[in-house]
Formats: C-alpha cells, structure tokens, sequence
C-alpha cells in the first residue's frame, strides 16, 4: 500500500516537479512520526521554476503526511500553516481512535486548502477516479484549481470573493457583512452515515456557496443555505442575479464516484476551525442560544464518511445453484428452481461485521428484471434468496445494486444462461392426448389384424373357388 | 510394327465390345468427366485464396457443423446458443434446417472411422462441390427418365458448369443450397419414377428424398407445391390413374409425416397454408379415385346427380372449415417470405428486413443472360419438345420450368432453383435437335434410294452441317462463358478481398480476419460486441463472441433496436448500447480501400428498420435525407445523418486522411464525396482498433463517468 501510495505521489511529482520528490523522501522518513510537516521553504527557489504555471501568489504550501498504524495514509495540503494551529481539534480528530486503526483500502488526499494557485487538477481527478478519498475546504479566495477540481466533481463553485449571505439567518457575532451564517441541523442532509444525528444545535458557516451540477445523479447535497440566502460579493452592490440563490445554494456537499471513493466540499474552512467548533451559537434575530455548535459533530461525521469509516459495505461470495444442488450449472433450465445467496458486510471499527437490511433485493435481469425479489438474511453475513426461473429461455443476469445514501454502492452481477427444456425433460404422455394414443394403437392393431385376416382370407377363398 | 500391332490390339478391344457395350462405356465416360469437371470448376476460390469458408451465412454452418462433429447429435438437437442474439438466445437445434450439418458431420466421422484424417473444415470447403458432382448425376438420371439418355448427358453436362447453381456451390460457399439442389433433383427423379411405375416402392423412395429436402433447405415449399401441381395438371388433362394415385397417397403420407419430425418444421406441414395444397390435392386424389369407383359401379344418371351434390357439399365445408381454421389461428397466415414471391411489392412495402437483403430482390434480365446464358435460348426449344410428345413425366418438367422461371423472375435468390430445370430442359432441346440433324448427316453417304424420297429438302446435309456447327460454336461459347463467369464472379470468398492495383497485380484485403482475430485476442471472453446482422454469423464463428443480431433475422424488433442504436445521437445509442450490455461496436468502411458494400451503403436499411417498429418511431428515413431528397455524407448532407452514431464511428479520424490524389483529406472513395463532419470527438465510444486498410472498425463502449461529469 505505502509503495502506491509513493507511486500515486509520483504522479504529483510529475506535475509539480522535484519539489514532491523531496517530500516523497521525507515522507519515507518520517512517515512513523506524528503529524509531519515538511517545510518547504528550503527548496523555494528550486520550485519556483516549476511553478511559473502558478497566476496566484505564491502560498506556502505545508503537507502533513498523517500516519496511521495499518496502511491508511491521509495526505493533508495546507496553503497556511497558521492552519495547522486553528484547526488543531479537526486534526487531533483524524489521529483519533477512530482513524489510526485505518481502514487498508484507501488513501485520502486531504485537500484541505484554500489556495489561489493550481496545483494539477487531472492529479486530484485521477487520484479520485482510483479510489482515493478527497475532503476539500474551500473559503471566499478560492482559487481556479479548487473551482476546476468541484465542476470536475459535479459542483460549481461561485467566483472568487464571493460569499454565501443571509440577511436573517446570521450569528449574533458576525461583523456587520451578514456572512457568518446560521444553518440549522434540519438544512443537513437526511442521511445518518454521512452527517451523523441531526439532532445538534445549529452549525456556523462561513464561505462560498455552490450549485450542484443537476444532471449529475452522484451528488449529495449534504447542507444546503435556508431560503433566504443568496451568494454573492459582499462589498459589492448587486448588479446581476446571483450565481446561487436560496435553497439551491449549497454548503457542503458531497459525491461518492462510481469507484465509490468519496469527496466532500466544503465551502467554509473554517467550519473546521477550533473557533467555530467551541463558538456559541445564536441567531442574530432572535434565536436560541446554543453554547457550543454542532460544527464538531457534522466535521467529524463527515470526516468519519469521507475517509471511509462509516458506510463502508463489500459483497462477496455471490453463490448461485439449484435447489439442493451445491455448484452452479453451466446453464439453468426454464423453470429451474434456483438458489442465490451473497455476503454482505459493513465496516465498523476497524473489523468487517455482518450488515443488517431487509431492503436488499435480488433481481434477476434480461434486459427487464423478469424476477425481483428480497434477499433474506441468513447466518452469518450471507443473504439468500430462492425463486423459480421464468419460462422464458435467454441470458440473464443475477443483479444485487444496492444503492443507498452514504452507503457503498453494492453492485454485483452473475450472468447466467438459462436454456430451454431438452428434448428429453418434455412430458412423455400427456393426459389430455390419451384419445389419440388409443386410436393410434387401436389402429396399428386394427390394421394388422385386418392385413392378416385379409391375407388369409383371400388365400382360403381362392383356394376354395378354385 | 511392333506399333502396327499395338493400335491393331486397340481397336480389336474397341470392336469386340457389343455396341451396348460400347454405349454404357460412353455414357459412363461422359457423365463421369461432367462429375469430375462440376467439381473441378468449383475449386477456383480454393486455388487463387485458400481452404477457406466463404461469406456469411456458411460461417454458421461451419459452426454448427463444428459442434455437431465435436459433441455428437443430441447436444447438437438441445443446442441452446448464447452467443448469439444476447440476450435473448437462440435455440439452434429447433431453429435450423439439419441436414447439411448432418451431412458433412457423417462424412467427417466416416472418414475419420476409415482412419482418413481430415479437418471438419475441409470437409465443410468441399461438400458442395462433392455435392454438384452427385447433382449432375442425378439430372443425367432425372432427364433420361423424361426424354432418352442423349438428353441426359447433354443436361448433366450442362449443369456441371452452369453459373445459376456455381453461384451457390463453390469451394467453401458451405450452405444450405448446395445439397438442397441435389436433394430436389433427387426427390424428382424418384417421383417420376413412382409416378411411371406406381409402385410404393419407389414413393416411399421418394418420401424418403423428400425428407432429406425438407432436412435440408426451407425451400422445400418449392417441392411440395409443385409435386401437388403436377397431380392437378394430371387430373385436368385426364391423365390421372391407380399409379398416380399410389404414388403421390404414398408420398404426401410418409413424406409429410417424414418431415414433421424435422423440429423447425414442426406441424407446419398440417398447419400452414404454403402446405395446404398438398393437403387438399391428397385428399382430391381419394375423391377422384371414389368417384371413379363409383362411377363403374352406379349408372351414369345417378352418377351424375351424385356428384353434383357431393362436389357442392365437399366445396361448402371445405371454405367453412378452411375460414373456421384461419380466423381461429389454427392455420398461420401466410409468411412474409411467400408472399413476397407472389407480389414483389409487398415485402418491400411491409417488411423492410426481407426487402433489405440482396438476394430478395427481383432478377434484373442480364443476370439472367448472366448466370444461364446459351440455356435462356434453348428453354423454349426444350419446352417445344416437351409439348410436343406429351407424357406424365412431361408435364411436370413442364410445370417444373414454367412454376420456377416465375419465382427466379421475384428473387433473385430462386435462381438456384430454375438453373436445373434450365439445363434439363436446355439438355432435352440440344440433344433433339442434334439427333434430329445428326440423322440428316447421314443421308448423304446412305445410297439414293432414301435421298430420293427426301429430295424435297434442299442441301439437307449442308444445312444440318451448318445447325451442328452453330450450335457447336454455341456450346463452346457457352463453356467459356461459364468458367469465366465462376471465375471472375463466383469464385471469391467475401471473406477475403482482393483487388487490382495500378500495376495490374492482385493486392490482396484480409481486413475481416485480421479485425476479427483481434477481438478473438484482445476482448474479454463474454465480451458483446454489437454490429450490424450481416456480420453476426462471422463474428460469433470467428471472433469467438457474443453478438446482439446476426444473420438469422428471426427477432424483427431486436434487429431494429440494433437500427436504432446506429441511427441515433451519441447520447440516444449510450442509453440502447448500456440497455443491451454492449462492449464493442463493429463497422464496416470502405470509405478509404473503395469497398462499396460497407455499413454506410447499407445505412439506410438500418434506419427503415430501426424505424419500422413502436420503440424506434423517432427515426424517420426523411431525416437522413438532404432537402432535395438525397442521400449525401458531403457537407450538404442532412445534420442529422452527420451526427448519428454510424457516421461518427465510420468517419472517425477520417477527415485528415489523405485517400486520393488531389483530393482533399477526408475524401471518400466509394460515395466520391469529401465528407462533411470532419473534426469531431467520440463522448461516448473510444477507438480500439481500426484495421490496415480501415475496412473494419472497432470501438469500446466507454463506462459511465466515475464522477458522473
């Protein structure tokens, strides 16, 4: 895993030069110490030739290579190392418990960055599109790459200096711009693996707003502005319609590609913050006062979801047979009674458990599913269903797709013939052709009779006239 | 002297034999130099390219044949195949006609049996010439029974080389026609003979023929139409008998019941209306056989009354019973495919699938000239002496040549099926008028006293010299037309082609092969590749995968599906390709060696189809079309043809290859136009592999996005 991890590296490293190649060597070094920083600044004037690419200013860039025991690397990219102090709580959370047992079939690159520059996009898009996990934290100055990056995921981020407003629902703290906003739990998406409970008090945010992509059928909008906020320059008088308007507008959000790695974009960075994690909260018209935000709660469920700790089911074993058959046939005949039986497990804390759910079903696909069913759960992690093969001959598919919200997409598919009778599983009489058989075998022997009689008879007769 | 004494021991032997002798060496001498020459003619494609299985359709046949050697005959009849028609299916043994498989199957395990060690393939290259040699024997037979021996050599020789029935039967055209034309003829000469002698004997021989027909071509309509026909033409002409009765009663009872054991055929025989007159002939044979028993036996004006009523009573139930059946199903209407033989219009008007193959098409009158030649002329002659010495036999070769110059007159295809007939009747006219002229010849070196009584014909012996060398020259002509025409037009595979450069030498085009090893190759084991049905039968045989549609048309809609797919957008032909699990998509381009017959010449068939049912109502042909009606792939072309899925992937990359001097990039040199969509990606499709000469193309069909953008 390490030496992919070097070889997906090295695909930065193609990109931004020697200066990953240095970190690609401390990273070896001190990939047992916690919470590396490797300092760039050394090899500034080296990099600077690699970079002229780059239209912003010139950040310091900071990696934090993250270590967890196991395999499970998370690849932290920072604009500003003032960051790594104000977000301590959320970086203290990832080396929690939780994540240093490190699930072994993922790597997280953690673009946690609000850079102007352009760090390779295509990098972070292959990275993602071979099952890395990406969680992104944007803020007003975002830069072109981290735009690029969300329309490549399926969000459109508004331009730069922009902030998300919302002239009614903003804390009591914010300073006089109305960009602080109040965002209620029940704004959060209903979907339990990903955001946790909604049962929290309100979270802060302060940002830029995006739109989703609506053909793309990916994403989650995971918190989305209440219906009076718009995204817009706040200095600025409005002279144009806003980019995102009300609902529409979107805080986070999030996509589970179709390799089911998973991203989140976050508009704020400092919905990640230490500040926001222990402010209190109250809207500035009038609402309750809460002491402390639920910011913590939803980042490290998010976190939890983005970096695969949470939702994480696999299938295996997918067995099909006949009834009271063990091994599966080359082919199934029309109206075989057949057996389909599939593992399925979820991860938690670190060991793969059986998966609790009575809604998984079975379909059994030609073209159109011709049978669908739900599998019922057995001992042990095994689902199983039972159901007779239509009597329509062709090649079908086992089809499991288990698609649900924050979950891995389960997809498993068995194709399967399934023939028609032999010539030789054709009933032998029919019940109903009885009349015919006995007419037939009356008439052989009817006929034979008749010719022997006739023989016979002809015979005698001749001999007798003669 | 020694060499005196030789040649004197020759002719002794020569003379020694008695003339019948000498008579039966000829004949055998003759027939056996037309058998070797109607196989030899045929080897042509095996010489100039190699053992190698020709066209589409016999690719299937190879294959099942392959299948059936390998796995034995139970298998075989179970087979349910499914590479092809993904998903659907296809059940081979109930779907199929068995007999050539049967055939070259048994062969191949007898010679194997003989520890004669042979590929299935070669037996497979080779059936149908072994076969042509048997059908000049059996058209010997078959014409000696209805004219004289001299008839028969002649007709045997002349079916040896005709192109009509070559077209069907050289090396490697491995299909269903090449032993049905043997099996026909066969059925024939038994049923003359039944007919001749009345025996059970020889129709219960003729039954048997009749099965191995109907086991082997769906063209056996053909027969069991005209045998019925013939019986009727007997019976009007008066000529009807105890033999005719017992030969056909004997033929139509087990020949039927013989046939319904061929499971595509089915209980078709009792049920479909192609077969009713069959059936309604058999039983007008036993009425004309009551009737004529009865009538010895009754006086004749109670005769009369008797039959009036009983011809009335029997017409009445007989409609009643037939519309009774036909509105409740029992009896299927009739077929697409027959009724394109009785109305030409029809099929193309209804079924644009029947329409769009070539060999449904009417006969243009050269390719009659084309493929029969000096036969064409001496038909009528032939005919001529038919009438002219009518006898039972007679008439059917009448009705034979009469019924069949009709249908090949419809199709194309039929051909086959009038070139014997031509040849026997050809053979008859030939030989009469030969023996006719070659008798005058000898008039002249017989004494006065005959030459006398015939002196009222001028120059007798001139003009009979001058006829014997005409038609001499004519058959010679004839002889060279049909090995120039085998070779130059019959004998190439399809498979592989080949073409003239500028320097006169023959480059050879292995573009089919060569595509289809390398999805054999380099493509997962159940990867679906989609093309269009003409290919389907090659890939499955040669590349080893599964296929969506292939030259069996049995689906109509799964086939349009397929239409639609090619005629659509980009965006339309994902949604129809993710539907039906499509890996790979293959198309045929001539575009760039000049191969006309390629998917873009055929386009407009895959949108009449595609359009021809419910779920592809969207696709009209008048899109595909400029304002002005016309079918241009040029700049002027109509938007929609320039951006469906087939143009895309036909002229993909195309637009900045330089084909011909002079010309523009991009310029197509089958349609002679420079096309008109050049720079364009593929969202949907990548290219996987495009063969040396472009002629066949591959893309993969790409997977949805994994971040849904």
């Amino acid at each position: 895993m390490c030496h992919w991890f070097i070889a997906k590296l090295s695909v930065y490293a193609k990109h931004v030069g020697k200066f990953f190649s240095v970190v690609r060597r401390r990273w070896r070094v001190f990939s047992r110490v916690e919470l590396t920083f490797i300092h760039p600044l050394r090899n500034l004037k080296k990099m600077k030739n690699h970079w002229q690419l780059y239209t912003g200013i010139a950040f310091v860039f900071c990696f934090y290579v993250l270590p967890v025991s196991g395999t499970g690397e998370t690849l932290i990219l920072l604009d500003n190392l003032a960051i790594k102090e104000t977000h301590s709580m959320f970086f203290k959370e990832l080396q929690g418990k939780t994540f240093t047992s490190g699930l072994n079939f993922f790597l997280s690159c953690f673009v946690f960055v609000e850079f102007g520059g352009s760090l390779n996009v295509q990098a972070i898009t292959d990275f993602i599109d071979n099952g890395g996990n990406v969680l992104v934290a944007a803020s007003s100055s975002v830069g072109d790459v981290i735009r690029e990056l969300g329309s490549e995921c399926g969000f459109e981020i508004d331009e730069e200096e922009t902030s998300v407003i919302d002239h009614l629902n903003y804390d009591l703290s914010d300073d006089g711009k109305h960009t602080l906003i109040v965002s209620e739990a029940s704004e959060l998406l209903d979907a339990p693996t990903v955001v946790g409970s909604r049962n929290i008090p309100p979270v802060l945010f302060r940002g830029v707003g995006t739109i989703s992509d609506q053909d793309n059928p990916l994403v989650l909008e995971v918190l989305t502005a209440s219906s009076t906020a718009y995204s817009y320059k706040p200095d600025v008088e409005i002279s144009e319609y806003p980019h995102a308007v009300g609902k529409s507008t979107l805080l986070i959000s999030a996509l589970q590609a179709r390799n089911n790695a998973r991203v989140v974009f976050s508009g704020s960075l400092d919905f990640f913050s230490d500040q926001f994690f222990q402010a209190s909260v109250q809207k500035a018209h009038g609402g309750q006062r809460y002491e402390k935000s639920g910011n913590q709660a939803v980042a490290t469920a998010l976190a939890k979801w983005v970096f695969k700790q949470k939702g994480v089911l696999r299938a295996s074993n997918v067995k099909h047979h006949r009834k009271g058959e063990t091994f599966p046939p080359d082919s199934y005949t029309v109206m075989d009674d057949v057996v389909f039986s599939i593992n399925v497990e979820i991860y938690k804390d670190g060991k793969w458990l059986p998966f609790e759910a009575k809604d998984i079903q079975l379909d059994f696909v030609r073209i159109d599913p011709f049978v669908r069913i739900s599998l019922k759960k057995k001992e042990g992690t095994k689902y199983e269903a039972v159901f007779k093969v239509p009597d329509v001959y062709g090649v079908y598919q086992f089809k499991v797709d288990y698609n649900r919200m924050g979950y891995t997409h389960l997809y498993s598919t068995t194709q399967v013939s399934v023939r028609p009778l032999k010539h030789t599983q054709y009933e032998r009489f029919i019940p109903s052709a009885y009349p015919y058989y006995l007419s037939a075998f009356s008439m052989m022997g009817g006929v034979f009779i008749f010719s022997f009689v006739f023989l016979h008879f002809r015979e005698t007769s001749k001999s007798k006239t003669e | 002297m020694s060499s005196t004494g030789v040649q004197y021991k020759k002719k002794g032997w020569l003379i020694q034999m008695s003339p019948e002798k000498q008579d039966t060496l000829l004949k055998m001498l003759i027939l056996s130099m037309a058998a070797i020459l109607s196989f030899s003619t045929r080897l042509f494609s095996v010489l100039r390219f190699e053992s190698v299985i020709h066209e589409f359709d016999p690719y299937f046949n190879y294959r099942t044949t392959r299948f059936l050697a390998e796995e034995g005959f139970y298998s075989f009849h179970n087979w349910f195949d499914d590479r092809a028609w993904y998903p659907l299916g296809r059940i081979i043994g109930g779907t199929i006609y068995p007999g050539l498989m049967i055939t070259s199957a048994t062969i191949y395990r007898v010679l194997r049996f003989l520890n004669i060690p042979i590929d299935v393939r070669n037996v497979c290259v080779f059936l149908a010439p072994l076969f042509s040699s048997l059908t000049t024997i059996v058209t010997y037979l078959l014409t000696k029974e209805l004219k004289d021996a001299g008839s028969g050599l002649v007709a045997a020789a002349m079916i040896s080389i005709v192109p009509g029935y070559i077209s069907r039967s050289v090396a490697g055209s491995y299909d269903n026609e090449g032993i049905a034309i043997f099996c026909m003829l066969l059925t024939y000469y038994l049923w003359i003979k039944a007919v001749k002698s009345g025996t059970i004997y020889w129709g219960a021989l003729c039954a048997i023929a009749y099965f191995y027909m109907v086991s082997s071509w769906g063209g056996y309509v053909f027969l069991i139409n005209l045998i019925p026909l013939h019986v009727i033409a007997l019976m009007i002409t008066g000529r009807f008998s105890h033999r005719i009765y017992i030969a056909y009663s004997t033929v139509y009872c087990l020949g039927t019941m013989l046939s319904m054991q061929i499971s595509f055929v089915g209980f078709q025989p009792v049920q479909s209306s192609e077969h009713m007159a069959a059936l309604g002939v058999f039983g007008l044979c036993q009425l004309h056989a009551f009737v004529d028993y009865v009538r010895s036996r009754l006086p004749k004006e109670h005769f009369e009354v008797l039959f009036k009523t009983v011809i009335f009573l029997t017409a009445g139930l007989s409609a009643l019973v037939g519309g009774v059946l036909t509105v409740t199903g029992k009896i299927s209407p009739w077929t697409g495919r027959f009724y394109s033989l009785l109305d030409p219009s029809y099929a193309k008007n209804n079924i644009p699938i029947i329409a769009s193959v070539s060999e449904h098409q009417p006969t243009s009158w050269s390719s009659f000239y084309f493929d029969l030649q000096l036969l064409v002329f001496m038909f009528p002659v032939g005919l001529y002496f038919c009438f002219s010495k009518l006898t039972d036999a007679n008439i059917f070769i009448i009705l034979y040549g009469v019924t069949s110059i009709y249908f090949a007159g419809v199709m194309v295809r039929l051909m086959l099926v009038l070139a014997p007939v031509m040849c026997i009747l050809a053979g008859i006219g030939v030989s009469s008028m030969m023996t006719t002229y070659a008798k005058q010849l000898d008039v002249s070196q017989q004494d006065r006293k005959t030459k006398r009584f015939e002196s009222n014909f001028f120059m007798k012996s001139e003009v009979a010299w001058t006829f014997l060398t005409v038609m001499m020259a004519l058959l010679v002509t004839y002889t060279f037309h049909c090995t120039w025409v085998t070779s130059e037009a019959y004998s190439s595979p399809s498979i592989v082609l080949s073409a003239r450069s500028h320097d006169g030498s023959r480059i050879i085009f292995d573009d089919f092969r060569e595509a289809y090893y390398w999805l054999r190759q380099n493509t997962p084991e159940d990867a679906k590749v989609m093309s269009w049905w003409d290919y389907g039968y090659q890939i499955t045989a040669m590349a080893n995968r599964t296929i969506l549609v292939d030259n069996n048309t049995w689906n109509n809609t799964h086939i349009s599906r397929v239409g639609q797919a090619m005629a659509s957008s980009e965006e339309k032909a994902y949604e129809i390709m993710r539907e039906l699990d499509v890996d790979y998509v293959l198309v045929i381009f001539g575009g760039l060696t000049g191969y006309s017959s390629d998917d873009i010449n055929k386009f407009l068939w895959m949108v009449r189809i595609g359009g021809s049912t419910d779920r592809g109502r969207h696709i009209k042909e008048q899109d595909y079309y400029t304002p002005s009606g016309e079918f241009r792939i040029d700049r002027e072309g109509s938007p929609i043809l320039l951006n469906c899925l087939m143009y895309k992937m036909c002229y993909y990359r195309f637009g900045s290859v330089y084909t011909e001097a002079g010309k523009p990039p991009g310029y197509d040199r089958v349609r002679n136009a420079e096309i008109g969509n050049k720079d364009f990606e593929l969202d949907v499709l990548e290219e996987a592999y495009t063969t040396e000469h472009w002629l066949v193309r591959i893309y993969k069909v790409k997977k949805l996005p994994n971040r849904g953008v």
